[in-house]
């Protein structure tokens, strides 16, 4: 039987999207330095500094991962998505009751 | 018979030259595409929204990469990395969103009755599917730099400069959309 969750605090998303409590300011805009390095890196590969090209792309990658990671962190789920659900179907019941 | 294996790795050159140069008009039609949505429509992105953006852009910048090459894979390799980032991030998001609750709807307007995240995880596993057949066809073939024809170098020149001036305009719009702080969708932040 599915489990009726509440969900007190919005956690990101959303055109009336709210920030994590307690978390508000605690970033600069990582996306800006982001796209800044990922400039950067199309700049230097077009002016033939292909390895400086290929360092900025790895600094913008990791920097795009960890960002990533930080907005899909949720101080109650972390990063479990609890509205996701499984039920065992029909198919499964004569499983169920060995 | 020298002359026609000659004549058919110069076929395949050309071939695999055109598939990368597909996949980067793709790529630079989507990212155009998200910026008319953006500035046409009054659609401001969502933070995982411009991250599979800048996923989308490594993708080019491998691309681009790979195009000047050829003796190496190391271009398919980055563009593989990011390839697999912006699914990530897509199939995440559209899970995010997948079970509606308050504040958790799809961001953005449907196109086809399929919001963007799920678009982005359709894109990403077309061009996956692009890059694999293209290693499949051509890769780990070498041949002499530049052995396509002169439009398609200019093509790729095009469009590489192209790239560059979308990524530019986007680093100027988060600029303004986010400030000094988090990214959000209630407006631009430096416009206040």
């Amino acid at each position: 039987m599915r489990q009726s969750h509440s969900f007190p605090t919005p956690i990101i998303y959303g055109d009336d999207c709210i920030p994590r409590a307690g978390e508000q300011g605690h970033i600069i805009s990582m996306m800006a330095a982001i796209y800044a390095i990922l400039l950067i890196a199309f700049v230097l590969d077009l002016l033939g500094r292909e390895r400086l090209a290929g360092c900025c792309l790895f600094l913008s990658f990791i920097l795009c991962v960890w960002l990533f990671l930080w907005e899909i962190y949720s101080p109650e789920y972390g990063f479990r998505m609890p509205w996701l659900q499984v039920e065992l179907g029909p198919i499964f019941a004569p499983l169920r009751s060995v | 018979m020298r002359g026609t294996e000659n004549t058919g790795g110069r076929i395949a050159v050309v071939f695999d030259r055109i598939s990368l140069l597909g996949m980067l008009l793709i790529l630079a039609a989507i990212l155009t595409a998200a910026m008319v949505v953006q500035y046409g429509f009054g659609e401001i992105p969502c933070p995982l929204c411009l991250l599979q953006r800048v996923a989308m852009f490594g993708w080019c910048f491998g691309l681009i990469a790979q195009l000047r090459s050829a003796t190496s894979e190391q271009g398919t390799g980055i563009s593989l990395i990011f390839a697999i980032l912006l699914l990530v991030i897509s199939a995440r998001q559209t899970l995010l969103d997948l079970f509606p609750r308050p504040s958790h709807e799809y961001i953005g307007s449907a196109i086809f009755g399929i919001h963007m995240p799920v678009w982005s995880v359709l894109v990403a596993v077309a061009l996956l599917l692009g890059l694999a057949t293209r290693l499949a066809l051509f890769g780990g073939r070498s041949y002499s730099v530049m052995g396509d024809g002169l439009l398609t170098r200019r093509l790729a020149r095009g469009l590489i400069i192209y790239v560059v001036l979308i990524c530019a305009i986007n680093f100027v719009s988060v600029v303004i959309q986010c400030g000094v702080g988090e990214c959000h969708t209630f407006g631009y932040r430096l416009l206040r």
